[in-house]
């Protein structure tokens, strides 16, 4: 396990449950078990509108994100493919890097969670405790 | 008094060089230590591991830390559990020879070897053997405790779980799965201490350093680690680390907390960037926080106590914040670092370097050094 890679994966509300259990179903049992569970809104408000992970991945899901067919195959058919398709069409997906327009010019950066959240006009969902 | 017995007298905390946090442990007090170190110390890799199963070391930065141990009683380990006269063999395993097992089944069922009643429940143990063939793979051995960790290839193993059953097993990993593993040099041995982990993977903070100090780094998105041991004290607290604020202002950012609903004890960063401790009579939190900040990419000591008349915040060797103790009710079992405890919310964005945590204040003089000693670890002269 030495060749982590950063991710930042955030899905819609009505998609989370599909991609938890496509993480659970694909990763080292329980490796997967609490991601998707920080909310996100648009007012920082409750009912969280996305679900967010982030940080290092094995490998070898990494390789999956974004290819819905792969993904299919991982899952051992679990879920259907056009519900996968759609997970992938509706959820914003960033590896280490991420292009990104500055000053009219494409640049590659590196990728940070923050600043994608505050792109898509989200912010954490926060509960008093 | 003869002046050769004058060290023999004095507190041996006062003027001390070598201040070390498990100092603060020496009477089994309870509480937890983890510290960040350098590989040059050599001990980099004994206490964190990539994973919460401890299968696999930290041996570089920028490697996830899915487990990080608590030191208060350094790296020993308990005595061997594991006698080879105590072994049971259940299904259809063998003893090869004295410390030499097979673990076999034909057609998948239960088969494991074993020393039943070995174990106490909530404890941590590590458990290391040899793999020494494999005539059928099937899905591996595992211990029955933890849950991830499955041995395939050969070699010697290790894992580090919390007992939930009395026995110490080591099985085939899946019903229905044949299997036929050869193993030999088992070892099991208690790990004191509320070891911390993360067993999602994306959640787990990264070790990292900036070139000269150590740190986790917390990504503020949904790092944290959770013991489950330790926490729910009532008559004292004590919380100590170096962090370096890398973002999050304006919002709540938990860095320790074993509270429940208006029980139990919360460090954190507050939505106004002070450093704030609160602790819960079971119908309210009493809260006191500093008038200093703690404001992005500034580094700098957090300490809060409460020494039992009083809750108490300070950040680094600044104006002590305080307010009357409430008579505190318990908080869970168990503690978390990063986020608050037992929601996703609040989570830390920033660097934990080493830190200190204990159920009872130490006094003035132990605690001065306790916060030089975290701010050394950051590169701060308290």
């Amino acid at each position: 396990m030495t060749d982590w890679i950063r991710y930042t994966l955030i899905v819609p509300a009505a998609y989370r449950d599909i991609a938890w259990n496509l993480a659970n179903g694909i990763a080292t049992p329980g490796s997967a078990e609490g991601m998707f569970t920080v909310g996100l809104s648009a007012s920082g408000a409750a009912p969280a509108t996305h679900f967010i992970s982030s940080g290092q991945i094995w490998p070898e899901f990494a390789a999956l994100l974004g290819d819905a067919q792969a993904t299919y195959d991982a899952a051992g058919g679990q879920v259907p493919l056009a519900q996968i398709q759609a997970l992938y069409a509706n959820s914003v997906i960033h590896g280490p890097t991420r292009e990104v327009v500055q000053d009219g010019q494409t640049v590659t950066v590196e990728t940070d969670p923050h600043a994608v959240i505050a792109e898509l006009g989200l912010k954490f969902v926060q509960e008093a405790v | 008094m003869s002046p050769l017995m004058r060290p023999l007298m004095r507190d041996p905390f006062e003027a001390s060089l070598d201040f070390n946090p498990r100092q603060l442990f020496t009477q089994s007090e309870p509480g937890a230590h983890f510290e960040v170190v350098t590989p040059a110390q050599n001990v980099f890799a004994q206490t964190m591991y990539q994973d919460s199963a401890g299968t696999t070391l930290v041996t570089a930065v920028e490697q996830p830390v899915g487990l990080w141990l608590d030191t208060k009683v350094g790296t020993t380990r308990g005595a061997e559990l594991w006698s080879d006269g105590a072994v049971t063999l259940q299904g259809e395993s063998t003893r090869v020879s004295a410390g030499v097992y097979r673990i076999y089944s034909s057609a998948g069922a239960f088969s494991s070897v074993r020393i039943a009643g070995g174990a106490t429940v909530g404890k941590t143990y590590e458990i290391t053997f040899t793999i020494d063939s494999i005539a059928v793979a099937g899905n591996g051995i595992t211990i029955d405790w933890a849950t991830g960790q499955r041995f395939n290839t050969t070699g010697q193993k290790r894992c580090i779980v919390v007992a939930s059953t009395t026995d110490l097993p080591i099985r085939r990993d899946s019903a229905g799965v044949a299997v036929d593993y050869q193993i030999s040099n088992v070892s099991f041995r208690e790990l004191p201490g509320n070891h911390i982990t993360q067993g999602t993977t994306p959640s787990r903070p990264t070790d990292a350093t900036d070139g000269t100090y150590y740190f986790q780094r917390f990504d503020g998105i949904d790092d944290n680690l959770i013991s489950a041991s330790g926490g729910g004290g009532t008559a004292g607290f004590l919380f100590c680390a170096a962090v370096t604020v890398s973002g999050g202002s304006g919002a709540a950012r938990t860095l320790w907390s074993d509270a429940g609903t208006n029980t139990g004890y919360r460090v954190r960063i507050n939505a106004s960037n002070q450093l704030e401790l609160a602790a819960g009579n079971g119908t309210a939190f009493t809260s006191v926080a500093t008038v200093a900040t703690l404001p992005v990419t500034e580094t700098h000591v957090a300490t809060a106590w409460d020494d039992g008349t009083n809750l108490n915040v300070q950040i680094d060797n600044g104006a002590i914040a305080s307010v009357a103790r409430p008579a505190v009710a318990a908080g869970t079992s168990g503690f978390t670092m990063g986020r608050d405890n037992g929601a996703a919310t609040s989570f830390f964005n920033g660097r934990m370097y080493s830190d200190t945590y204990r159920q009872s204040d130490c006094g003035d003089t132990k605690r001065a050094m306790l916060k030089r000693w975290h701010g050394q670890k950051a590169g701060l002269s308290l």
